[in-house]
């Protein structure tokens, strides 16, 4: 019995493959409603039965071509790792177009179990299948399961386990393509693989041992360079390949389209086979999302609709938080007197109460009461499908910098936190896209500047100028777009995406999705936030300030109007940035922005805070994702973008 | 009108419209994508809806919906069923 199992989780993009896997292992990766949201591969371990079970969740492909980098990253895992068993968890309400995929992984020849997931939605769609007789057309187990309730899950680890104990292995050279039982391709086709296969197998070519060699001859016949390079990059695969050149030669005069094409359409024939065998639709409803539709993505009332929920959720997510900031606030406020009658020095007292009280009552009262509605409001646009609409709304616009509609998506989830956002832009196709919507994500204000904007100017000023705030933001994130794509230019890909029904979004997991979020702010930010507010109040004794505020004086009292402290908040916010603020109101003593900034102050501060500088975990991200010199020059064009429209802002409030 | 089995490119089609996909005239990395995502000659499409201007359309492909960027849905051409 083998004791240490490798699973992975394959299938298309949003089938709920990290849905499974977060159930399996209690991990935490992303998840919500729109294709592409697992970028990179994540590992995590299930204990059971005595086993021990690593779980790979792999993004989501359509195909097992080298067109994308998540296919390489796919086929390469299940090929160089060799996972014991690989999971392919389909769409049932999609069975179709799922398929497609597991017959190019049944042309690995890698153990597996289908999970037949969604099943919930696929029975609200009015879809049956007939799971006896899909497991018969296609050889492998299939298990029903509903991964949002955890249903069938159970079922389908016993089932890996039973294929972990029963498989014995393939004689690759026995292998004839005639007993597939699944993979009947035309004729022509199958007999040029073997012919392909037999010289693979006469040349003895090393890439054999890695990939089942009915892939690699499909894949040679699709011309995958990605492959071919491969096969070549030894001698006896080089002189192989030239053998089945050769032999291509006859084929490809045999036809008109390239046999790259012939293979997919074939592929594609199976598919609707199996599908057309097994899958029955009881009633053909009007769906809820296709009412939706008809509103949301129309030439008018779609922009209508997007405007009116922007709208409305920034004034439910203001005003929650205006009055919970409140009551929090009277009610902390008790406190003080209890430090300042204590008999000590007024310089501990000072310690304690600014240093270590005042920036823990502010984060809670001014951070939490914002953030909390702010990540019910993401969860719900996660977990709905709206954000793919939004796509579809703003392709065009996109196009106009260099991006397609897609872009918006992770550059939208920017304004919960900046990090997932950058490493999210890997969904896009090329570099210079990439480079581009991760620049633009840093500009875009994550959940604390936003509560900065909402504590500062939204409430001594008045929402409609913390709106206009974030209007001005936009513009400033479309004009610095359009510069980044004039330095890197090129054409963009053209959108290509499936649109996903809208969902009910599951209550457990959305809830602990909002945990999670607000549990990095209690654990991670509130720490540095309390740490930080004490180091500030040590610095303030020992007199460094002046020398900080001399040096920055010129940008920031002259040039940006701001008090001179400003400028020593500015450099901690780096770490997080919710410590401006908090860091503010900790020097100045007081809960009371208005006490230290005037209005027309507290906008530019608003800006400048919103635009400087990528704070330490962001900037990590931008290094993974673009590498030190683009980050660089990320971070080099904030500084100097916030310093302008700063700067610009205030001569402008200056001037009326 | 349109007569019957006569060639048009995807964009001439009206929303609602059905036709089958006839060829693809696009380089291999698009084409590629296309027939990756179910998009090949003898495919059944439905538009549902196209953006504004030059915006992406919208189609139903064997039971599910895809969104199209405007410049690669016009390299696909189609009779109509
Ligand atoms: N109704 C229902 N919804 C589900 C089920 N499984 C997953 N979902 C939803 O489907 C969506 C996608 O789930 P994910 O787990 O993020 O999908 P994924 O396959 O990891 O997607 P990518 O990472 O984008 O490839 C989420 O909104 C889930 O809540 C299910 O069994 N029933
Ligand atoms: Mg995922």
């Amino acid at each position: 019995m083998k004791k240490e199992i490798v699973v992975a989780l394959a299938g298309n993009a949003n089938v709920g493959k990290s849905v499974i896997f977060n159930q399996l292992t209690g991990m935490t990766q992303i998840i919500g409603n729109w294709p592409g949201k697992t970028v990179e591969r994540a590992e995590g371990t299930l204990r059971y039965k005595g086993r021990i079970i690593k779980i790979i969740d792999l993004p989501g492909i359509y195909s097992l071509s080298a067109y994308s980098q998540e296919e390489i990253v796919s086929r390469e895992f299940i090929a160089f790792e060799k996972p014991d068993v690989v999971i392919n968890v389909v769409d049932a309400s999609n069975l179709e177009r799922n398929l497609f995929l597991t017959l190019q992984l049944l042309e690995l020849h890698v153990p597996m179990v289908m999970a037949l997931n969604q099943i919930d939605y696929a029975v609200k769609k009015g879809i049956d299948i007939d799971v006896k007789k899909l497991e018969k057309l296609l050889g492998i187990p299939v298990v029903e399961t509903i991964a949002t309730k955890g249903k069938g899950l159970q079922e389908l680890i016993d089932k890996v386990l039973e294929m972990v104990d029963s498989y014995k292995g393939e004689d690759v050279f026995a292998y004839d393509i005639e007993s597939e039982k699944v993979l009947k391709y035309r004729p022509e086709i199958k007999e040029y693989v073997m012919k392909i296969y037999k010289i693979l197998m006469r040349y003895n070519v090393p890439l054999v041992k890695s990939f089942h060699p009915l892939w690699i001859s499909l894949k040679v016949m699709e011309e995958d360079e990605d492959v071919i390079e491969k096969l070549k990059s030894t001698s006896s695969g080089e002189q192989a390949y030239k053998e089945i050149e050769k032999v291509l030669g006859d084929l490809k005069a045999k036809f008109k389209s390239p046999i790259g094409t012939l293979v997919t359409a074939d592929r594609y024939d199976i598919a609707s086979y199996i599908a057309s065998e097994t899958v029955s639709e009881i009633h053909h409803r009007i769906t809820w999302t296709d009412l939706i539709d008809n509103v949301v993505l129309h030439k008018i009332w779609g922009y209508v609709s997007m405007a009116i929920i922007v709208f409305l959720s920034f004034y439910g997510i203001f005003k929650f938080g205006e009055y919970f900031s409140g009551i929090l606030e009277d009610f902390f406020d008790q406190f003080k007197p209890l430090v300042y009658n204590l008999h000590i020095s007024e310089m501990y007292k000072d310690f304690i109460w600014n240093g270590l009280a005042e920036g823990a009552i502010s984060a809670v009262t001014i951070v939490l009461p914002y953030i909390f509605p702010f990540y019910v409001f993401l969860s719900i646009l996660e977990n709905t499908g709206y954000l793919a609409r939004i796509a579809f709304l703003m392709d065009e616009v996109m196009h106009k910098v260099g991006l397609h509609g897609k872009a918006l998506i992770p550059v939208l989830m920017g304004f919960g936190c900046n990090v997932p956002a950058v490493l999210g832009t890997k969904i896009l196709e090329t570099d210079r896209e990439i480079f581009i919507a991760s620049f633009m994500s840093t500009l875009v204000p994550c959940s604390a500047r936003i509560v900065i904007i909402l504590g500062t100017i939204g409430v001594f000023m008045g929402p409609q100028y913390a709106l206009a705030v974030f209007a001005l933001d936009v513009l400033v994130v479309y004009v610095a777009a359009y510069f980044a794509n004039k330095i890197a230019p090129g054409k963009p890909y053209d959108l290509i995406m499936e649109l996903p029904g809208y969902r009910m979004p599951a209550l457990k997991p959305t809830l602990k999705q909002i945990w999670l979020r607000i549990k990095d702010f209690l654990y991670v930010a509130l720490p540095i936030i309390v740490a930080g507010s004490l180091v500030l109040e040590i610095l303030k004794y020992s007199g460094i300030f002046k020398y900080v505020s001399y040096v920055m004086g010129p940008i920031v009292v002259k040039w940006l109007g701001l008090p001179s402290i400003v400028g020593i908040v500015l450099i901690f916010g780096i770490l997080r940035k919710e410590l401006t603020l908090i860091m503010l109101l900790t020097l100045a003593g007081t809960t009371q922005v208005s006490q230290i900034l005037t209005p027309k102050q507290m906008i530019v501060f608003g800006i400048v805070t919103m635009l400087y500088f990528p704070c330490i975990a962001t900037i990590a991200a931008l290094k993974k994702t673009i590498g030190w010199k683009k980050t660089w020059w990320v971070v080099f064009a904030n500084i100097i973008i916030a310093i302008l429209v700063g700067g610009i802002v205030n001569q402008i409030l200056n001037f009326i | 009108m349109m007569v019957e089995n006569e060639v048009i490119n995807l964009l001439e089609l009206r929303e609602n419209e059905e036709g089958e996909i006839v060829f693809i005239d696009a380089g291999r990395m698009a084409a590629q994508r296309l027939s990756d995502m179910g998009l090949v000659p003898g495919t059944r499409v439905r538009l549902i809806r196209r953006g504004p201007l030059r915006g992406p359309v919208e189609l139903e492909v064997r039971n599910s919906h895809l969104v199209i960027g405007y410049g690669l849905a016009s390299k696909i051409y189609v009779k109509i069923a």
